[in-house]
């Protein structure tokens, strides 16, 4: 059973304002309804996307990691090492936010992180061809890593606001709205009583009345 | 109550660009984006501005304003979105691979609105709307 709105006046001005109330907690909890719904789809998509660019990862990085045993079982570990200092180190990533029914959440766009043979700043006559193709997969694998960073950032972000939202859902749910639903019942009630009471003061005032005039 | 309620509401649609960009626009920048009425960025995939330039006739891209909105109302029930604009509910129809007809208004359901929020992640937005009374 709901609590009753403390220091409420039983008056049918405070009866009309809370119907007003509810109206728009009722409102206000379907909206939010609908977004915690519209959350829960997107967090649910990205989940997947994580999943998906998690496995695309690991199986990128395997296959990198083995073609680089094989290149420094080939050259030895400082030649790789060596080769590995010649080769030009950043990546040009853009970094902005997009914005998710408020929940802002990164978008990383990277364009073409993979370098050609030329790119790569090494000679080929003292290396091998596992280098290349180390070389090769780890670009294509710093590219699965970045949309994995940020589909992961963007399911952090939305389950934390899921969470929040689901807690103003319940707040309306179970305690906001029958508390005001509750409160109209208590007025109408009170009302209906205050109405009897004086119905019964009228009847009981004219029989006096008229008790008076028979004698 | 009530002032709480009315900023619960009007906090739904705080992300929303103050000002809409139309996709001539957006297409002649390098890193197209709108700005939320909270000053948040909101950053567009040139992939996706590319894939609608490529549906809605190039005479129409001054007047069609994005992000196209995906109006959430709980009078069509739950999980019901309408889209309005006429050139709005061409991409739409054009991205769900559903009959195009003219029209101004488009009711989707949930799951027509999780595949088009998958295919146009940055170029849709949920807005949340309700009719008082």
């Amino acid at each position: 059973m709901a609590v009753v709105v403390e220091g409420v006046h039983p008056t049918r001005m405070e009866l009309l304002k809370l119907s007003r109330r509810t109206k728009l907690a009722e409102k206000g909890h379907e909206l939010l309804r609908e977004k915690r719904d519209a959350l829960i789809t997107e967090f649910l998509d990205v989940v997947e996307d994580v999943r998906g660019a998690r496995k695309n990862v690991e199986a990128k990085l395997e296959s990198a990691f083995r073609e680089l045993t094989i290149a420094q079982a080939i050259l030895g570990v400082n030649e790789v090492r060596q080769i590995s200092w010649i080769t030009p180190q950043e990546i040009f990533v853009d970094l902005d936010t997009r914005n998710i029914m408020g929940v802002k959440v990164p978008l990383i766009e990277t364009g073409d992180i993979t370098r050609s043979i030329m790119q790569r700043g090494y000679g080929f006559v003292d290396t091998s061809s596992a280098l290349d193709r180390a070389a090769k997969n780890f670009e294509e694998a710093l590219v699965s890593i970045v949309k994995l960073a940020e589909t992961e950032e963007t399911a952090k972000k939305l389950a934390a606001e899921i969470e929040k939202t689901k807690r103003k859902v319940n707040a309306l749910e179970y305690i906001i709205v029958p508390r005001l639903v509750a409160t109209t019942k208590y007025i109408t009630m009170r009302l209906e009583e205050m109405e009897r009471e004086s119905f019964c003061r009228l009847k009981k005032i004219k029989a006096v009345l008229q008790r008076r005039e028979i004698e | 109550m009530e002032k709480t309620f009315t900023k619960v509401v009007r906090s739904l649609n705080v992300h929303l660009p103050a000002r809409r960009e139309s996709l001539s626009t957006l297409l002649k920048e390098e890193r197209p984006k709108v700005i939320g009425r909270n000053g948040s960025t909101h950053r567009f995939k040139n992939a996706e501005l590319e894939q609608i330039a490529e549906i809605v006739p190039e005479k129409h891209h001054d007047r069609l304003k994005l992000p196209i909105y995906i109006e959430l109302t709980p009078e069509f029930g739950r999980g019901a979105a309408k889209i309005h604009g006429r050139l709005h509910c061409d991409v739409v129809q054009s991205v769900l691979r559903m009959e195009r007809e003219k029209t101004d208004e488009l009711v989707i359901y949930r799951p027509e609105v999780r595949k088009l929020r998958r295919s146009l992640p940055t170029t849709t937005q949920y807005a949340f709307f309700y009719t008082p009374g």
